[in-house]
């Protein structure tokens, strides 16, 4: 009894004594926006570990991540990195309790899933959490979302894995939660309807219906063909046609052909489209060594990600769970490989999570110079490649090409930053802000600013200038604009439609959301300034404040 | 970003080297591991996180714009630390079949460099993080002078500001550095382990010194092994589990990227042991004289006081030896005695004073207080800035007990005390601004062996919870010392980085729950013989128990953080000390300044001037408040002080007329519901008066339930005429009253036991009872 009792007492003992800690900083941090931050972060952590302390075999998980997120609430916050940190332990601890709860034969109980349906959905959901935060509306809508739909996903999970094994159940219960993400009432009911064919029916059909049903999802937000859909799937369910397999690449493939315009025009260097590109690289080392019996799934996933129309930026986690649905029953023998798939997963994991996670990663790609991504693509491919006929040499040639594309990794020269403590405000005294620079050839600047204090700006208004000057008199001229560059930092209350996606969202000292804004600008012909300047407008009035948090130059 | 990724390279290949030499050679020995994803999910696991996180790191430079001002390049140099030492908990089964059934007199070479490559690895990140500091600028700058110069004299070094290459500022000569007879400039430091350093500084920089210091660490990982088998031969896997913490935990892991003479020193010794316990136990095993007599005459030129821990590897021969080898041992005393006198010489003639640069009353420890002793010792293990058991929790098992620990206790004891006795007493006796534990690790593989005992007996039930405690703690701040490298470095202010931090976050002073050498406290007398009574009581029965147990463990360190927080909270504020950082300092300034060398000589405080003020989070006692605040006036003119509880109307007092350190009294302070700060404001009435100022070191809080002060009320117990008593009121509830006839006692008197200036106990006399109280950190 000691070997159940005592794990089971330390998941829950570390699930209070982290929030009981965390409370008392929440209460009483002389900085009124940390201790809202610690407060959001206390509850997210406590909820999310609470529900693991449910599971039989989640104790190495939630007593390592309780240890850190206590550790990381005591460091020095700093604009929602704290909160970063605290997520990826979080989709860590969460992970890990996933693949303790399905890895074994024996079919894991009711209870361990909902333990890890409940707390993945309070971190693909935790939006729920930030909107009923401030004032405390904890009611029963984010009761459901938060309690009700895991449990019933858990119990479907379940079933599938008495019937159909705990690999299949993983699977299932992954694609609903990452691709949607969370639970939410359209993609339970096709998992309810899962299982209601699982118990007793061939493997084939079900096979093919999950993999329909995940398209369903990942295309949820279309929603004309949500409905035609379900009921197709829930007619393969029912009827076991084997021959279904192909429906996820025709369904994929229309969409893209649909999309065609949105593709064309987002295939480039720039913008989300490179990253569309890199996070294919990355990618296709699933694809290929993983899919060779699935390359139908392998394909739809390609072409939904092909199909992403530069949207919501997490929209790609979709497709990059998807090709992970190309994973066959046994997964291979090589445990790089597995370790490969289990990091892609949790980079998919965390794009689907916390908030202010989602834009900075998923922008990676597009901020690097694009041979780093292709070099460690390169090495993807060649270890996928070579992966699949064991033996010392394709491990050393793979081993090798790794090393090498994370050596060269090491070449890579951050970017030179000019305020490395604290930001500039510019107001309407103090108008300006200057730099001296060493004459570098410059080829892209970053710029992470907020403004603040300007409801009454117009979208596109011109807030404030930046100047770039080199020794012999040339000058170039960078208009940073409301809406298009920065906005409000409390846009999310003002507006959201009228600003930029945010590049760093944080907790303010009541709880509302806080965004930061990063602006890039690069330039087709090396500029050599030796002086950077930036000006605040005359023109905005004297209320309008420009926060410029940093500036970066490459 | 670009050392992460240098430092994770290293790890991995060479890693993959040693795992592909085990593969040959332990494997085989070993039921094969189950392949597949089922199989060997901690491994896939591992590799998966390992990734993930080298993902992060490699596209991670462009996340660094100022995103957490370094907090994720931080988190992930954590995480891979953490990840890494769990890959290496995995390999010890794998390295057990190296070991036999008994220890071998040469363990394996995997034993040297899976410590060397984790320690290459980990150097280029530290390095970046915190730049040499301490005495290793000043050594690296000797080494820079023989690599180049061929010589010693400082001189043209200092003038070039040579120190530039490895450090970011220009060096100047430390206090006391001697001088030669026609103005040269030395070095304090000895010239034995620059010498060793200066070839590969002159290949590599910088780096190439380092690297040694990081393969001389390893080699006294692997020197540990060798040192074992001469008490533990039959028990190769608790052996191994101590060498594991040995070489991955703090100390050895913080120091060995450092140039600190103690770790050569340390591999001197071990190297000594080795030879003097193998002739011990073989009095006829011949030509082992230079072994063992090399290292004993190198330690006191690394230092001249490691002369101290030479001796006694010699003493014990004396009564093992035949005739042959008594004439032998006597010969090699006097050639140390020889030695000594040539250094002694050498310095006289070279620099003009005997000692270098030391002095006959600096060592004096002949006439030392004695109560320095045990603060010394309890500091050197307990203190929660530079103790053994702050920078890695799991040296604790050293008090655990076990089958043949006393022989282990007895050498170490025998060859440490001569050290220590002269050591301890010392004003620094933590080693001055340098990581934790510097004075012991010369040490450090004897440390180790006290370890193997209480492994013996890991698998119990109490064993299983300490240990999963210990090592979650321990692999946290481990990870943290990785992570952060410069907070091993603490001021000598009584506090830590850490608990400065949590203070801070907490919003109240932690500090008082965590044993202080520096700044004495009650915590340091409840805490060793706390600790020492729980791990005997724990580390005990030999019954298997389940391994789920170490779960419980691990949670304890967040559980006593939450409790640490939940007393913070609602124990009463007693005493508080103005410069600590929960403190709300509007103006003024740290008193001495904060890089203050030889730190505690001085009472520490904040400076304020007329205007400044200090606003005191504080958890409330009572109603009424009793206010004594230490401190002492500059200037002729006398500010007078202002005491507000929370939004009640303040309280004025005048500062004593003294210029030495004087007390200043308000009572009878009412304190309102709900009021949570204390506030100190400094006046000045008329002209400004730019020499005006007060250093204020400390406040003491007396509560009282009374709503008026104390003596209104008639109490004859409590009140007292004499206002020397008047803050005799029980401080933390620690208070013994005996009522005694009336008028007993004519004149109420008070006595106190002090420590380093401040009272622990006091007792005071009043007309009709005595009272003992024990006045709160």
């Amino acid at each position: 009894m000691t070997r159940h009792l005592a794990p089971r007492l330390a998941s829950i003992a570390t699930a209070l004594a982290l929030l009981s800690f965390a409370a008392s900083v929440a209460r009483h941090h002389p900085d009124a926006a940390t201790a809202t931050e610690t407060g959001l972060l206390a509850l997210l952590a406590g909820l999310v570990l609470g529900a693991l302390a449910l599971g039989s075999r989640t104790a190495p998980a939630v007593v390592t991540a309780g240890s850190l997120v206590g550790m990381a609430l005591v460091m020095p916050a700093a604009d929602g990195s704290r909160g970063a940190l605290v997520a990826v332990v979080l989709v860590a601890a969460a992970a890990w309790s996933a693949w303790r709860t399905f890895r074994d034969d024996r079919p894991p109980g009711v209870l361990d899933v909902a333990a890890v349906a409940i707390a993945w959905q309070a971190l693909l959901r935790c939006e729920r959490l930030l909107d009923a935060w401030p004032e405390g509306r904890f009611g029963a809508e984010p009761a459901v979302w938060l309690l009700a739909l895991p449990l019933a996903a858990a119990a479907a999970a379940a079933w599938i894995a008495r019937h159909q094994g705990p690999a299949r159940a993983l699977i299932a219960l992954a694609a609903l939660l990452l691709l949607v993400p969370g639970a939410g009432v359209v993609p339970v009911a096709v998992l309810v309807v899962l299982a209601a064919a699982a118990g007793g029916r061939p493997r084939a059909p079900v096979d093919a219906a999950f993999l329909v049903a995940a398209c369903v999802v990942a295309i949820g937000r279309l929603p004309e063909v949500a409905l035609p859909l379900l009921v197709l799937v829930a007619a393969v369910a029912l009827g076991g046609r084997a021959g279904w397999r192909w429906l996820p690449a025709a369904g994929a493939a229309t969409l893209a052909v649909a999309r065609g315009p949105d593709v064309l025009a987002h295939l480039g260097w720039d913008g989300l489209g490179w990253a569309h590109l890199g996070w294919l690289a990355l990618a296709l080392p699933a694809a290929f060594s993983l899919a060779r019996e699935r390359w139908p799934l392998a394909a739809a996933g390609l072409a939904l990600a092909l199909a992403h129309s530069g949207g919501e930026p997490a929209a790609l986690a979709p497709a990059v769970a998807l090709l992970l649905l190309a994973v066959p029953e046994e997964l291979p023998r090589e445990r790089w490989q597995a370790g490969w798939s289990l990091a892609l997963l949790g980079w998919v994991a965390i794009l689907a999570c916390y908030p202010w996670l989602r834009r900075p990663v998923l922008d990676l790609p597009s901020h690097v110079a694009g041979w780093p991504v292709a070099a460690l693509a390169a090495a993807a491919i060649a270890l996928a490649a070579v992966g699949g006929h064991p033996g010392r040499l394709s491990r050393a040639v793979g081993g090798g090409l790794v090393l090498a594309a994370l050596g060269a990794g090491a070449l890579l020269r951050p970017p030179l930053t000019l305020l490395p403590r604290d930001a500039v405000t510019l107001t309407a005294e103090r108008t300006f802000w200057t730099r001296r620079l060493d004459g570098r050839p410059l080829r892209r600047l970053t710029l992470d600013s907020f403004l603040a204090e300007s409801g009454g700006l117009a979208p596109g208004a011109e807030v404030a200038t930046v100047r770039l000057l080199d020794g012999r008199g040339g000058r170039r001229e960078l208009v940073i604009r409301q809406g298009e560059h920065t906005a409000d930092w409390a846009a999310p209350q003002l507006g959201p439609a009228a600003a930029p996606p945010p590049w760093i969202v944080w907790l303010a000292a009541d709880g509302s959301r806080a965004w930061r804004y990063r602006a890039v600008w690069s330039f087709d012909a090396p500029l050599a300034p030796e002086r950077i300047t930036i000006v605040r407008h005359g023109s905005l009035g004297p209320a309008p404040r420009l926060a410029v948090v940093q500036v970066g130059l490459e | 970003m670009k050392e992460l990724m240098i430092g994770a390279v290293i790890a991995l290949a060479g890693l993959y080297w040693i795992e592909h030499r085990l593969a040959g050679r332990g494997e085989r020995r070993l039921r094969p591991p189950r392949r597949g994803w089922r199989g060997d999910p901690r491994r896939g696991a591992l590799g998966g996180g390992l990734l993930l996180l080298l993902g992060i790191l490699a596209l991670g430079p462009r996340l660094a714009l100022r995103y957490g001002e370094g907090l994720v390049p931080r988190a992930v140099a954590a995480g891979l630390f953490l990840l890494l030492l769990a890959r290496l908990w995995l390999l010890l089964p794998r390295l057990r079949p190296l070991l036999g059934r008994r220890l071998p007199a040469r363990p394996d070479a995997v034993f040297f460099l899976l410590p060397a490559v984790v320690y290459l690895a980990w150097m280029p990140w530290a390095t970046a993080q915190r730049p040499p500091d301490g005495d290793e600028p000043f050594n690296l700058l000797l080494v820079h002078s023989l690599a180049y110069d061929f010589d010693t004299d400082l001189t043209n070094n200092y003038a070039a500001e040579d120190s530039r290459r490895f450090v970011p500022r220009a060096l100047a000569p430390q206090p006391s550095d001697p001088e030669g007879r026609n103005g040269e400039l030395y070095s304090r430091h000895n010239a034995l382990l620059p010498a060793l350093l200066a070839p590969a500084y002159r290949l590599a920089g910088k780096h190439g010194a380092l690297a040694v210091m990081c393969l001389l660490a390893a080699a006294l990982a692997w020197m540990t092994l060798r040192l074992a088998r001469h008490l533990f031969a039959d028990r190769p896997g608790p052996v191994l589990v101590a060498w594991y913490l040995l070489a991955f935990t703090s100390p050895l892991l913080v120091y060995s990227h450092q140039v600190w003479v103690e770790i050569p020193a340390a591999l001197l010794l071990a190297a000594a042991l080795d030879v003097s316990w193998s002739m011990a136990a073989d009095p006829t095993r011949r030509r082992a004289w230079l072994p063992l007599l090399v290292p004993l005459a190198l330690l006191p030129l690394l230092k001249l006081r490691f002369l101290l821990v030479a001796v006694p590897v010699l003493l014990p021969l004396v009564r093992r030896l035949g005739r042959r080898g008594r004439r032998f041992l006597l010969l090699a005393l006097a050639g140390c005695v020889a030695l000594a006198a040539a250094v002694l010489a050498f310095n006289q003639l070279r620099y003009g004073n005997p000692l270098k640069y030391h002095h006959l009353d600096q060592m004096s420890f002949y006439w030392t207080r004695l109560h320095r002793y045990p603060l010394g010792l309890a500091g050197l293990f307990f203190d929660t800035a530079f103790g053994l058991f702050a920078t890695g929790p799991v040296w604790v098992l050293v008090f655990a007990w076990g089958r043949d620990k006393a022989a282990a206790v007895g050498r170490l004891l025998w060859i440490m005390t001569p050290y220590l006795v002269v050591l301890i007493p010392r004003s620094e006796w933590y080693g001055g601004w340098s990581p934790p534990f510097r004075y012991g690790c010369v040490a450090l593989p004897l440390f180790a062996l006290l370890l193997v005992p209480p492994l013996e007996r890991r698998r119990g039930a109490g064993a299983r919870v300490l240990l999963g405690g210990l090592g979650a703690a321990t692999a946290l701040l481990t990870a943290l010392w990785v992570a952060r490298p410069g907070w091993t470095y603490n001021i000598s202010d009584g506090r830590g980085h850490l608990v400065d931090f949590l203070s801070i976050a907490l919003g109240i002073d932690a500090s008082r729950f965590f044993p202080s050498a520096t700044r004495p406290n009650l915590a340091l007398l409840v805490w060793p013989p706390l600790v020492v009574l729980a791990v005997l009581l724990l580390w005990r029965g030999r019954r298997r128990a389940p391994a789920a147990l170490a779960w419980l463990g691990a949670a304890l360190p967040l559980a006593g953080l939450a409790a640490v927080a939940a007393g913070a909270h609602h124990l009463p504020t007693r005493l508080v000390e103005a410069e600590d950082p929960y403190v709300v300092h509007d103006g003024g300034s740290p008193w001495p300044y904060v890089w203050a060398v030889g730190r505690p000589r001085f009472r520490g405080g904040w400076k304020l001037r007329p205007g400044d003020r200090l606003v005191v989070p504080v958890v409330p006692g009572g109603r009424a408040l009793a206010v004594e605040i230490e401190l002492r006036r500059f200037g002729v003119r006398r500010p007078a002080v202002r005491v507000r509880a929370g939004d009640a109307a303040a309280r004025w007092a005048r500062v004593p007329k003294g210029l030495d350190w004087e007390r200043l009294r308000l009572a009878g302070v009412p304190w309102p519901r709900g009021a949570d700060r204390l506030e100190i404001e400094l006046r000045l009435a008329g002209e400004p008066d730019p020499e005006a100022a007060v250093l204020v070191d400390r406040l003491s809080l007396a509560w009282s339930d009374a709503a008026a002060p104390p003596q209104e009320r008639g109490r004859p117990a409590r009140a007292a005429t004499s206002s020397r008593v008047r803050e005799t009121t029980a401080r933390i509830g620690s208070s013994l009253t005996w009522p005694l006839p009336a008028r007993w006692n004519a004149v109420p008197w008070s006595t106190e036991v002090r420590t380093y200036g401040r009272p622990i106990v006091q007792f005071v006399a009043l007309p009709n009872a005595a009272v003992l109280t024990a006045i709160s950190p």
